[in-house]
Parts: C-alpha cells; sequence; structure tokens
C-alpha cells in the first residue's frame, strides 16, 4: 500500500515539475508588460474604454508575439495612493495611466521615477502625429515624462427636444443670453442648469468654465504659466454669477451641494433637467442610457458680446513610463501603438467614445454622433486647459471644495478671490506651477 | 541542590527567564514591528519636509508649529470631539437601555438581539451608500418621509448642508455601533447580583434609581471601556466620513484622518501629516487615560 501511495505522489511530482518547467520556459520566453490604468469593469462611464484597451491590447500582442500585456486596473485615487509607494519599492508597473497634474506627478518625476519621453517624442514622430496639448501638458520644466490622453471638452449638453419646446437657440452668443434661456426654462417647469456641486470634480469644472467665460484668455494664460495675479476683472465676478446670483435665481438642481454626479445624470436623462453641465467624459452616458430624446452640445457663452468663446479643455489623464522599466523598448512600443497608431486611434473613438491626442484625418472613421457633435462647436474655437490641469495641488483641494462653500455661504466670492490668489502664490513658492517647478 | 531542581516550578517542570523570553519574543517582535516602528517611524517623518517618494528634508519642529497655527486642524479635532459625543449620545446610551430591556426576560430576545446587531456586520462601504441614499435630496427615503407627513421644510440637502452634514453622518455611524454596545452591555448586565436588584426593589426604589444606583455602578468597569474605546475608535474614523462627505461641505466634516490623508496624499505634506497624526495619537492616549483615571477615582470613593 506504501509502496502504491508512494508511486502516486511520485507521479505527482514529476508532473507537476514538467507543468512548471513548461510554465518557466514560456515566461522566460516572454517579456511582461505590467500596465496600470483606470479602466475598470465597475465603472459604467469606462465601459467604452474598457473594450478599447481590451482590443488594443490584444491587437498589440499579436503584433509583438513575445510580449504579454498585464493590465491592473483600479480608481483614480487608488492609484494616487499606491504608486509612489510602489515605485519606491521598486513594485511599480512600467506604465501608468495616471493624472498629469504637477502635484501628483511633480514630485515623481523630481525623484527619478520617470522616464523622459523628450528624445521619444521626437523618434517616434509623435511630435507630428498628436496635438500639442498631448506634450504641453506632461511637460515640466522642459521635460516632457509623458503622452497626454482622452482630449476632453467642457461645453454644455442640453435635451434637444426640451430647447425646442422652450423655443430656445442652441447656442446662446453671451451669458445674459443663457440667463435668459434659464428663466424661460425655469418658468416652464425645467432645471435650467443640470449640476450638482457635491462631487469634486464638478465643483472644480464648472468654476472653471465660468472663470474661462468671464476672463480674457490672455490674462488667464498671464496667470496661469507666468505668474500673474489671479486678482483680475473678472474672476469674483464669474464665482458670484455662479454661486450666488444663479443659485438665489433656483437654476440648479434643489440642493446642489448635497447633489452628486449620479443624481445629475438621472435628472438629465429623466428629462427633469434641461442640460448636464458636464463634459465630454459622459458621453458614453448618452449612449447608453439615453433613448427618447436627442442631445446636443453647446459651448459655455462668454460673458460679455465680442470676447471669444473659450471651452475648458483636459488632457484627462495620460500615460508616464517608469524609469526602471523592466523593458523600456517595449514600453515604447506599446505607446507608440496605443497613442500614436491610426488603428489605435480608430479604436478609442469607435469603440471607447474617447478623443485620443492623434490628430491626423483617419479614412472610414465612424464617430459617435455625440462626439461628433462636440467637435463640430468645438470647430475652429479657442480652448484653453482647465485650471485642474496646472494649479498647485492646495488650489485644487480648494477648487474642488470651494463652490459649496460658497453655495452654503460659508465665504463670499471676494473672499473665494483672496483665498485663490493666496494658495496660488503659496503653490508658486513651492515650485508647484508650471512656472517654477524645477529639479 | 542542582541548578535544574532551583529552577523547578510547582509542577515540576524546568524553566527559565530565558525560556519565557524565548515564547513571548515572537509576540514582542510583532508589536515592535507593526506597532511601535510605525509611530517611531512617523515621528522621524514628522520632523522632514517629504512629498511621499524621494529624499526626506529635515526641519525639526517646523510641522509642529505649522500645525498649532493652521485653524483646520483645530476644526477637525472639533468635529471628532462632536462625532464622538454623538455616537455616545446615539450608540452608546442607547445600546445600554436596549441591553437592560433585552436583559429581561422576553420572548424573541434572540431574535431581536440579532436584528439590532445586524447593522455592525455590514462594511463601512455599504453603510455609507446605503445613508447617502437615504439622505438623497432627490430621491432618499428620510426626505421623501418628512413631506408625508407634513414636514416639508425639513427635507434639506442633508450632505450638503453645513449644519447638519456632520449629525447625519453621525446617525449614519450610530447605527452600525449600537448593536455592538448592546452586546456589550448584555454580558456585563448577566453578571449583576441579582439580589442588589431585590433589595433595592424592598427599599422601594423605582426603575430610574436602580438604573442609576445598583445598574451603572455593577457595570462601570464595562462602561468605562466602552466609552474609552468609542472615543479612540471615534477619533480615528475616516472611511464614513470620506465616502458620504469628503469633509464637505467645504471642510464642514473635516475630521482628523481625513484632513491628515489629504495633507499627505493630495497636498504632498507627508512630514506635516505625520506631525498631525502624532498630536492625534497623544490625544487620543490622553483621554485614555485621562477617563481610566477618574474610573479609578471614582470607585475608591
Amino acid at each position: 500500500m506504501y509502496k502504491r501511495l508512494l508511486l502516486v505522489v511520485v507521479a505527482i511530482l514529476a508532473v507537476s515539475a514538467l507543468v512548471f518547467a513548461g510554465g518557466q520556459k514560456t515566461k522566460e520566453a516572454q517579456v511582461v508588460l505590467k500596465v496600470w490604468d483606470q479602466f475598470l469593469e465597475t465603472d459604467d462611464a469606462q465601459a467604452g474604454s474598457l473594450k478599447a484597451i481590451e482590443m488594443m491590447g490584444a491587437n498589440f500582442m499579436a503584433k509583438y508575439p513575445g510580449v504579454k500585456v498585464e493590465r491592473t486596473p483600479m480608481a483614480v485615487e487608488e492609484m494616487t495612493n499606491a504608486f509612489k509607494p510602489a515605485l519606491a519599492a521598486g513594485k511599480g508597473p512600467d506604465i501608468a495611466y495616471s493624472e498629469m497634474g504637477v502635484g501628483f506627478v511633480g514630485p515623481i518625476l523630481k525623484a527619478g521615477y520617470l522616464m523622459d519621453l523628450t528624445p521619444h517624442w521626437k523618434e517616434r514622430g509623435w511630435n507630428d502625429k498628436l496635438y500639442s496639448m498631448a506634450k504641453d501638458i506632461p511637460t515640466l520644466a522642459g521635460v516632457t515624462f509623458g503622452i497626454g490622453h482622452e482630449l476632453e471638452f467642457v461645453p454644455i449638453y442640453y435635451n434637444r427636444n426640451i430647447l425646442a419646446k422652450v423655443g430656445l437657440p442652441t447656442q446662446p452668443k453671451t451669458m445674459a443670453e443663457l440667463e435668459a434661456g434659464a428663466d424661460k426654462l425655469l418658468a416652464a417647469g425645467y432645471i435650467p442648469l443640470g449640476w450638482g456641486g457635491k462631487d469634486w470634480w464638478y465643483q472644480s469644472n464648472f468654476t472653471t468654465s465660468m472663470i474661462w467665460a468671464f476672463v480674457d484668455k490672455d490674462k488667464i494664460d498671464a496667470a496661469m504659466y507666468r505668474g500673474a495675479s489671479w486678482k483680475i476683472p473678472g474672476v469674483q465676478e464669474a464665482i458670484d454669477t455662479a454661486f450666488v446670483k444663479w443659485a438665489k435665481k433656483n437654476f440648479y438642481i434643489p440642493n446642489p451641494t448635497a447633489i452628486a454626479a449620479n443624481e445629475v445624470d438621472m435628472m438629465f436623462v429623466q428629462q427633469k433637467a434641461a442640460t448636464h453641465v458636464t463634459g465630454s467624459w459622459d458621453i458614453n452616458l448618452y449612449v447608453t442610457q439615453v433613448k427618447d430624446f436627442d442631445v446636443g452640445a453647446m459651448l459655455f457663452p462668454p460673458a460679455r458680446s465680442g470676447k471669444p468663446f473659450n471651452t475648458v479643455s483636459f488632457c484627462g489623464s495620460g500615460y508616464i513610463v517608469n524609469s526602471a522599466a523592466s523593458n523600456p523598448k517595449v514600453a515604447i512600443d506599446y505607446l507608440d501603438y496605443v497613442m500614436a497608431s491610426e488603428e489605435a486611434a480608430k479604436i478609442w473613438i469607435e469603440v471607447g467614445n474617447k478623443l485620443p491626442p492623434y490628430k491626423n484625418k483617419i479614412p472610414g472613421l465612424q464617430v459617435n454622433e455625440y462626439l461628433q457633435d462636440t467637435l463640430d462647436v468645438l470647430a475652429g474655437q479657442e480652448v484653453t486647459p482647465g485650471l485642474s490641469m496646472t494649479c498647485p495641488p492646495e488650489v485644487m483641494s480648494f477648487l474642488q471644495k470651494s463652490a459649496a462653500m460658497v453655495l452654503t455661504n460659508q465665504i463670499t466670492p471676494a473672499q473665494w478671490v483672496e483665498e485663490f490668489e493666496r494658495l496660488w502664490a503659496k503653490g508658486r513658492a513651492e515650485g508647484m506651477t508650471r512656472d517654477t517647478f524645477k529639479f | 541542590m542542582t541548578r535544574a531542581s532551583a529552577l523547578k516550578g510547582r509542577s515540576g517542570t524546568v524553566g527559565s527567564p530565558l525560556m519565557g523570553l524565548l515564547f513571548v519574543l515572537p509576540a514582542i517582535g510583532a508589536f515592535a514591528l507593526f506597532g511601535l516602528w510605525p509611530i517611531v517611524h512617523s515621528f522621524i517623518i514628522s520632523l522632514h519636509e517629504w512629498p511621499g517618494i524621494g529624499p526626506m528634508t529635515f526641519v525639526g519642529l517646523k510641522n509642529y508649529a505649522r500645525m498649532m497655527r493652521e485653524s483646520l486642524v483645530g476644526l477637525a479635532f472639533l468635529n471628532n470631539t462632536i462625532y464622538s459625543l454623538g455616537i455616545i449620545l446615539m450608540a452608546v446610551i442607547p445600546g445600554l437601555i436596549l441591553s437592560i430591556l433585552l436583559v429581561a426576560s422576553m420572548r424573541g430576545r434572540l431574535l431581536f438581539q440579532t436584528i439590532f446587531f445586524f447593522p455592525r456586520l455590514l462594511t463601512q462601504v455599504v453603510v455609507a451608500l446605503v445613508w447617502s441614499w437615504l439622505f438623497n435630496p432627490v430621491f432618499g427615503l428620510v426626505n421623501k418621509l418628512l413631506i408625508a407627513i407634513g414636514l416639508e421644510r425639513f427635507a434639506i440637502g442633508w450632505l450638503g448642508d453645513p449644519t447638519w452634514a456632520l449629525p447625519a453622518v453621525i446617525l449614519a455611524a450610530a447605527w452600525t455601533y449600537y448593536g455592538f454596545c448592546m452586546v456589550i452591555f448584555m454580558a456585563a448586565l448577566q453578571n449583576t447580583d441579582p439580589f442588589l436588584y431585590d433589595a433595592a426593589l424592598i427599599d422601594g426604589a423605582n426603575g430610574i434609581q436602580i438604573f442609576l444606583h445598583v445598574t451603572v455602578p455593577q457595570i462601570r468597569h464595562v462602561l468605562t471601556m466602552v466609552i474609552v474605546f468609542t472615543l479612540i475608535d471615534s477619533f480615528k474614523v475616516f472611511d464614513i466620513i470620506y465616502l458620504m462627505t469628503r469633509g464637505g461641505p467645504g471642510d464642514k466634516t473635516q475630521i482628523m484622518a481625513t484632513y491628515i490623508y489629504r495633507e499627505a496624499f493630495r497636498h504632498n505634506y507627508f512630514g506635516y501629516a505625520a506631525a498631525v497624526s502624532i498630536l492625534l495619537t497623544v490625544v487620543v492616549l490622553a483621554i485614555s487615560v485621562i477617563i481610566v483615571r477618574l474610573r479609578e477615582r471614582g470607585a475608591e470613593t
């Protein structure tokens, strides 16, 4: 009996050894490219992107048979918390798809954990193939450390049926026209502005859009990039209009400081809110949830007649490369395919409903109607990166809560400007702005 | 007498201090590694400026000086105190009352015990989600109920209201805690002396007098323990606040843990955040020591 048992054990061990050895042989032949990204199964807004990145991963592995792309998806917040300790412990991914703000990447870049992609931008022809914003955003102190992705814009999406019913123009030319339209919508029983001030990105994006509408672009650029003061005409008026005047006029979903993104989406989809003050990242929502009406896009109108439209834009996130990547060439090959190939760009747009930074014309491209509409209204118009792309981290925190503070009378618009200026100056002093960051 | 015989205990086995030390060494090692070292390391970090990656820059007590100037530290501490008192009012006291009611012979005691304890089994994520829905101003049951009974003016945006956001979160947290308190108190009550209750009844004491002069003195140790644990737990709360309000609106529900998290992970001030955590540790320890000492003094008198 014991002999039989021994034979069985030996047989099991032998089989295991063969399998293991076979596996080892396979592993040794394969380069594993570890990628951390944000395309989660549980995130409805990323459903299209998840499908897109999986397709691209399969295509890449087909082109490079010796490479295995191992994705680890995680929420943005989780990535923000896990990335630094992982890098410091030598366990970071080869590539990460992360936020590009100076507050997050600045310390990582200074500590030498990110690969300088400047030469690759030239060698791989990315300077010609990709929009400059995809390079400008992930560039600090002359070092380009990433490729910006998910070109996003913050127009105002609206219910075409409701606006037609109430008899409103689909592109107000000034803020006064927008307000007049909002009054009419309110009188007709609709919520004029589908916006909620509980979630941080709703607060920061809407604040930025209003400032862009009231302040001239050259003054914005001077304050964002060259250290000029934010105490400029228009800033206080923007805050006052958005969070005092319009709140008193009940333009928002009631109790806006308690309204999160889900509720805003719901009110728009249920046709209780006539507009959806969000960004182009929500196009997936319209594709999957909107069945009974048509959605259009309009630009935030300027505060006064004659001032050009200026729409907030973002690179939602971007790819960065670990300076200790196990196989740097493979990492760059992956980025080259995912970000700078026509095939991948087509997948991002058609499957992911996302705008990659690829700027060449793509033959036979089938663009989702909402995305096409967004691009049509933006054609030829000015866009400026949002504050969250360029601001120091404490300013970012302030932007993420200050709309609610004004709405609940914790601070006045004048105090808002003072605090914003103070925090921006502090960030500059700490080297956390684009013009002051240095190694 | 040999050394071995000198070392024999009553049971006749050979022991030595060295052997005893060897047995407790793994526990000491684990405590030192996972308990003591993180505190020591946090203190070291608190003496530096550090963005969470790369080299640290020694700044001495600069982070502590900054902490003294920041009004948000005081606000966060106040919110934690309010939170703690709220949990004691809405969880510990109801837990004690429920335990008294359930310990009395009663049909269905086990069923009620299970029902009251059930929220304790839920994760904080689930609790935060459910209560966020309940308090939702658009579709939440709380507002719908208030409107249904004619109290429409109280149907506010709870989690976005600067006055009511913190009480709303405290209510959600207390809902998971009172069942736990109830179970602890029930165990304590079952060890009380029934003769003392009989004596009190004979002396003509009413229910409240029996509660104050018979029940509470007998369970004072457990009561102290529960209050101390409640305070410690309340000062280190993070998840339910972060999930329900993220410290908002503005900073109205900002507590020490969310403040520390933001300073470290959003603002890259790991040294400063470590300094605030050291303060939090000292405060919680001090409160616990004070309460235990007061109770001991009360027991002596």
